[in-house]
């Protein structure tokens, strides 16, 4: 169990109405628009690929994963690039806007809604926003 | 690996080259005819591609249709790499034989 005085770093990020922290280690980078190709038959919340400094990525609805209505089309204001710690695999989350980097003490983390891919929820500025568990995307079993 | 590059319903799509037997025209489509025995059939060939396929790991695999067997960059456009075991049913080609084929 985590201390309750331990700091983690995540990136602050806008999706829609939801605000979202990304933790800070599973970032591979924020890129800005881009466009995606779809892919037919996948699942809703598959934006579509895209390539990134030479390697194909695909790229997620972050949106549809927290339980919010998806509002992104083709091309996508932001894209934030993150490592599942899991299965070592490298994918993009649609965001309106990567805001800034916070630092959360573990103690003010309070526990997730279910259904969604969660580790906990945080009061920042007086609204809550939900700290994304990377390795949960898909699911309890994912 | 080689893939052959093919475009059908605004996608793109990569079937490993190994897998393919021959292409051939079928009405308007090209038809690919497949060494398992089936057939696709799309709407143009883009090409032919050397690329390094991405794995879909067990977290986009979740999201992604069975058919889907890595991502690959045909040249700088990403793709779908088809398996040709249980290729997508939007590429089967209907049940009537290719009018001409070529190699």
């Amino acid at each position: 169990m985590k201390n309750e005085t331990e700091t983690s770093r995540f990136v602050l990020v806008r999706c829609g109405e939801q605000r979202v922290l990304i933790p800070a280690p599973a970032v591979v980078r924020v890129l800005g628009t881009v466009t995606v190709t779809p892919i037919p038959g996948a699942a809703p919340e598959v934006l579509g690929l895209t390539e990134v400094e030479g390697e194909p990525l695909a790229v997620l609805d972050l949106a549809r994963i927290v339980g919010d209505v998806s509002h992104f089309g083709a091309s996508i204001p932001s894209i934030v690039e993150v490592r599942t710690t899991a299965g070592e695999e490298v994918l993009g989350l649609a965001v309106d806007e990567a805001l800034r980097l916070v630092d959360v003490v573990s103690g003010n983390v309070s526990d997730p809604p279910s259904g969604v891919p969660a580790s906990g929820v945080v009061v920042l500025e007086d609204e809550p926003a939900l700290v994304l568990d990377v390795d949960r995307l898909a699911g309890e079993e994912g | 690996m080689r893939y052959l590059a093919a475009r059908t319903a605004g996608c793109s799509w990569a079937i490993p080259l190994e897998a393919v037997d021959s292409v051939g025209r079928s009405g308007r489509d090209v038809r690919i005819r497949l060494k398992e025995g089936s057939s696709l059939c799309v709407d143009a060939i883009i090409g032919r591609f050397e690329a390094v396929p991405v794995p879909v790991g067990s977290v986009l695999g979740r999201f992604l249709p069975a058919w889907v067997d890595g991502l690959v960059l045909l040249g700088s456009k990403p793709a779908p790499v088809v398996n040709p075991g249980r290729p997508p049913e939007m590429l089967r080609c209907p049940e009537t034989p290719a009018a001409e084929e070529e190699a």
